[in-house]
């Protein structure tokens, strides 16, 4: 049975761990995209976040739109194949936000190092663009190429860090906090690990024998986690593996009818995220407005991995019995 | 594939596929970004290289999926995939260490050695246009075998010198890639664009036209680089796709979402407008 239950809403874990000023990863690559947690950060007014993930779309462009963002730590944002992400793109060129560039490879080790307790990451690229030449925020804590001591040929250290807190969307967790996830998840295992808060979304809640009984699958043991909250339906419109399927339909109106125009930009916020108080009320406004079929044409339809042998093994280890 | 008979009735995106398709070698590992190119790697798979095997950042690869993903972040990238891991598997152990041979790229501008930009036009710190950034772009730049870049073919786009360079191509010509560190045996292969196809000279590593789109002259494309572009001296004709390429092209993409942009954003309108989304 577990210890002390992590669970908590989402209105109750962004309000007390999420604070103005603050540097969060979110998990916003669509795959484990902890869209709940973005809106909840909206509704909130959080303010002056530096906001970091290696490609993010539509939730970042959210929370640029909504005035939370100050500083962005990325290497692409858009709203995918679907459209430019406005938001992003008019905060930048209007210089009202700041935002260093680094490769998906380049910002992942940095979140990586990070998560390793690592002042700094070697890697291979960042080499020969502007990206390692020019800074912005990070100044000379960007990178820094220097001459392996061993070999002697170019290496681009990444400097670490450590998100304030970080966000995750996941399939499952236990009420201490043990989070599973499967599937490609992009940068979101470094990403999470690196936070020193982390906070989980997931679409399940299962008891503690059921993750026992897939430990590979587990993310972080709960001793990292601090909230996890109950939140079916929390990455739409992106998608969580064998749980809900990306809804391109609705990105692909967000993107072509929406995002570009600043009116309907804040309509679209009143009405899915000022308009509602919670991921349920969202969901429930979809079904309302556009049928209960469509959503559940998201669900995959079922596809099982075999079961694999984990082995049981006995306690007489020198079989004196035989 | 000579034997084959040649299409008489296709598109450009659908020319710019074939040509994609036709970068790849069987047996390759190909890591690929969003659109054309994706189809383009497809369709090598189902013709000429099926032993091809596809790469994606998110963490999949030689995946089996049942539609065409529409980005590198397709869930369906995931079920029968031989591998499913994340970000830093695939740009770490496959891509950083060699293993990768054709990555594809794209950008807003590129100049004469194959440097890339897709962050921004103007100044990096007050840019006219923010575009999205790398992605992964910089890192299939520099460790793939073989980049290819597809590109929109316009003026502005082919400049003498990039405004921030996302993706280094062959830096200032010559052996200059090489000196600044790049991994040897790297570096971009061709531009495939709008109106041509274009490679790399072996000792200058200038970007010189290798084919010309049917129906673009030399002339034109000549007139749409800013710098004095230099011609293959067999210069001729792209490859058109042959009647089978295009069939399976087509059969890649029902909807036309990414052959036939302007019908299908003119169907979803109607749509969005009866549901309010206008």
């Amino acid at each position: 049975m577990a210890e002390k239950s992590k669970v908590m809403t989402m209105k109750e874990a962004i309000s007390k761990f999420v604070k103005d000023g603050m540097t969060l990863y979110i998990s916003a690559v669509w795959a484990n995209h902890a869209a709940a947690a973005a809106h909840e950060i909206i509704r909130q007014g959080k303010k002056d976040l530096t906001l970091i993930e290696s490609s993010p779309g539509e939730i970042f462009d959210q929370m640029i739109g909504a005035g939370c963002a100050k500083r962005l730590i990325i290497s692409w944002s858009a709203n995918e194949a679907f459209g430019t992400g406005y938001r992003f793109r008019r905060a930048v060129e209007k210089c009202l936000i700041e935002v260093e560039d680094y490769s998906n490879f380049g910002l992942t080790t940095k979140l990586m190092a990070g998560a390793m307790g690592l002042p700094f990451m070697p890697i291979l690229s960042q080499k020969g663009s502007s990206i390692d030449e020019v800074s912005a925020f990070l100044g000379e804590n960007k990178l820094k190429h220097i001459q392996c001591p061993f070999t002697g040929q170019k290496v681009t250290l990444i400097s670490g860090i450590n998100p304030d807190v970080s966000i995750i969307h996941c399939q499952r967790a236990d009420l201490e906090g043990n989070i599973q996830t499967w599937g490609s998840i992009f940068s979101a295992k470094w990403g999470t690990l690196a936070g020193k808060t982390i906070i989980a979304s997931v679409e399940d809640i299962v008891d503690t024998d059921t993750i026992r009984r897939n430990p590979e699958l587990t993310l972080t043991p709960g001793f990292r986690v601090a909230a996890v909250v109950h939140e079916p339906w929390g990455a739409h419109p992106g998608h969580l593996f064998g749980y809900h399927d990306d809804d391109r339909w609705f990105r692909y109106m967000y993107a072509n009818f929406v995002a570009d125009d600043d009116g309907k930009f804040k309509k679209f916020l009143d009405e899915w995220v000022y308009g509602v108080d919670d991921r349920a009320g969202y969901i429930n406004n979809y079904i309302k407005k556009y049928g209960y079929k469509r959503l559940m044409r998201l669900k995959p339809k079922p596809f099982y991995s075999d079961p694999i042998n984990y082995g049981t093994y006995p306690f007489d280890t020198m079989h004196m019995d035989i | 594939m000579s034997d084959q008979k040649y299409a008489k009735d296709y598109t450009l995106p659908e020319l710019m596929i074939t040509a994609c398709a036709r970068e790849i070698r069987d047996g390759e590992r190909v890591l690929i970004g969003v659109g054309l190119p994706l189809l383009g790697a497809m369709l090598a798979k189902r013709t000429h290289a099926p032993n091809s095997k596809m790469a994606y950042e998110t963490g999949s690869f030689d995946s089996s999926p049942s539609r065409t993903p529409f980005s590198v972040v397709d869930p369906d990238l995931v079920p029968r995939a031989i591998f499913a891991g994340q970000l830093t598997d695939i740009m770490a152990l496959f891509l950083q260490r060699g293993f990768i041979d054709v990555g594809f790229v794209g950008g807003a501008q590129v100049d004469k050695y194959g440097n890339l930009n897709s962050t921004c036009f103007g100044d990096y710190f007050k840019p006219d246009v923010r575009f999205p950034g790398s992605g992964g772009a910089h890192d299939f730049g520099v460790f793939a075998r073989r980049s290819l870049i597809v590109m929109v073919h316009e003026k502005r786009r082919f400049v003498e010198k990039c405004d921030y360079v996302t993706t280094p191509g062959y830096l200032k010509g010559g052996n200059s890639r090489y000196e600044e560190g790049l991994p040897e045996g790297t570096g971009p292969a061709a531009v495939i664009s709008t109106r041509g196809v274009f490679r790399f000279s072996p000792e200058t590593k200038e970007m010189y036209l290798e084919t010309h789109h049917p129906g673009v002259t030399v002339d034109s494309i000549k007139e749409n680089v800013n710098w004095d572009l230099k011609v293959s001296p067999i210069v001729r004709e792209t490859e058109l796709p042959t009647e089978e390429q295009l069939r399976i092209t087509r059969e890649l993409d029902p909807e036309g979402f990414f052959l036939r942009r302007g019908e299908y954003n003119k169907k979803i309108k109607a749509q969005a407008e009866s549901m309010g989304w206008l």
